[in-house]
């Protein structure tokens, strides 16, 4: 039974249709799986869909502006596909599988799409934490193309359209950690490390709060909150990561802000996210 | 709105409010195997295939089937029929309310497998979406493990090749 009442249902003729009809309608919303929004309370004039605006395929490009050879993931790709792509599998080091692989069940994942994962920044989402870890960029409609990790440290609402989701091709090594209180349900705290042709870059969510880079980070200064002054420092990691570097990023993600929530405490989170990125880093660097 | 779709094979032409669900709608239309479980999303019991996929219809808007292929249980009658019986030789369902729902996502594991048997462990995982609050799944998985000629796990967890893997199911009449 959807709780989520609108008065509209539209399918967009192509994602510029979608934009302006997003702009010029108050109190409308893309969807994208439509798994969240059936939750809200929140009413809705209209509801926008771009299912037929060819959105949910996976292609690979050799002519990225940015990656060269890289994967162009539509952004109504369902979360399944996102599982079982060959392209992504190998480009993300198998960690695409172990990021979604646990969300609630298959029938769960052939809705849900991996444009409605990221647009929606839930701090808990496996998915915004791997593409992070990937160095992925998006593309909108309206903003043009920018990097996830600027996409996650933007506090205002977003009033644009995802078309796509770009990483980067090349094999990866990479590992997914999680810790989850019960088998399917939201992740207490999660790590992905990445190796890829762009470096490493180590995510660290479920903080409660967003996915933040713990090494890696091209924000100045590294991954600040705007609650956490100090921030975490920004740290890199050579090829094959040597112990003091290790220690370096378990330190940087010690320093991230945590909260408590009903699955877990702060204090949890802070002891174990540390532990959870040296497993992550360990296991992507054999 | 109007929409028009296929279901269990029958071409379906319906008027709709927008945010009608899929759930709401396969009731309205007689598919009464549907059933709502939890409300958020996550149990597995209003499982429907659209265009050949296990989806949950609960969280998919009615409008979005405009055009695509809708089956439920009413649909898989005799292609159901195998599996039932080894879920009623193997006691699988006590109240049966999760029970169209695992079927529907048995059914769709088995034509995503194409003749490969699968271990344990993957059955484990694709039916995580499906809930059941009655058995503890020990019978559902015997059930499953009859079915797709997996092998059968003793009381220590030790596996052994199923006896009567090659033997059919018996015929409905038999059975109680």
């Amino acid at each position: 039974m959807v709780v989520l009442r609108f008065g509209t249902y539209v399918r967009a003729k192509s994602p510029q249709d979608a934009y302006e009809l997003l702009r010029s309608k108050k109190g409308s919303r893309i969807v994208g799986g439509g798994g969240w929004m059936r939750l809200s309370r929140r009413s809705v004039g209209t509801v926008i869909d771009l299912g037929d605006c060819g959105l949910d395929a996976i292609n690979l490009t050799h002519d990225d502006p940015v990656f060269g050879d890289a994967l162009r993931i539509g952004a109504y790709v369902t979360l399944r596909s996102f599982e079982l792509d060959e392209h992504l599998d190998r480009a993300s080091g198998g960690a695409a599988a172990a990021a979604v692989h646990d969300i609630v069940g298959v029938q769960f994942r052939n809705l849900a799409t991996v444009g409605g994962s990221v647009c929606g920044r839930f701090g808990f989402s496996d998915v915004c934490l791997v593409l992070l870890a990937l160095g992925a960029h998006l593309e909108f409609v309206g903003a043009g193309r920018i990097p996830l990790e600027a996409f996650l440290m933007d506090k205002a609402t977003c009033r644009d359209v995802l078309t796509h989701v770009i990483v980067p091709a090349a094999p990866a090594q990479a590992s997914y950690q999680a810790v989850r209180r019960q088998a399917t349900d939201f992740p207490v705290i999660n790590v992905c490390a990445a190796h890829t042709c762009q470096g490493w870059r180590v995510a660290v969510g479920a903080r409660p709060g967003r996915p933040r880079l713990v090494v890696g980070s091209a924000q100045e200064g590294g991954a600040q909150d705007a609650s956490n002054s100090q921030g975490a420092p920004c740290v890199t990691l050579t090829d094959a990561p040597t112990a003091d570097e290790v220690e370096a990023a378990c330190a940087s993600a010690q320093r991230l802000t945590y909260s408590t929530n009903m699955l877990a405490d702060a204090a949890y989170r802070q002891e174990v996210a540390p532990v959870l990125v040296r497993r992550a880093i360990e296991e992507a660097a054999r | 709105m109007n929409i028009s779709f296929m279901l269990n094979g029958k071409r379906t032409t319906c008027e709709i409010a927008a945010d009608t669900s899929l759930f709401e709608l396969l009731r309205k239309q007689g598919c009464m195997s549907v059933k709502c479980g939890c409300e958020t999303s996550n149990c597995g019991l209003c499982t429907v295939w659209i265009d050949g996929k296990p989806q949950l219809s609960c969280s998919v808007l009615a409008a979005r089937v405009d055009g695509r292929d809708v089956t439920t249980l009413e649909g898989l009658q005799e292609e159901s029929h195998a599996f039932a019986v080894c879920m009623a030789e193997e006691g699988a369902e006590q109240c049966g309310f999760c029970s169209p729902g695992l079927v529907m996502t048995v059914l769709a594991f088995e034509r995503e497998l194409a003749g490969r048997v699968p271990s344990d462990d993957e059955v484990r995982r694709y039916l995580a979406g499906n809930l059941c609050r009655c058995t503890g799944y020990m019978s559902q998985m015997r059930a499953i493990r009859r079915y797709l000629g997996m092998p059968s796990a003793d009381a220590s967890g030790a596996t052994s090749p199923h006896q009567d893997a090659a033997v059919p199911a018996p015929a409905n009449e038999e059975v109680a």
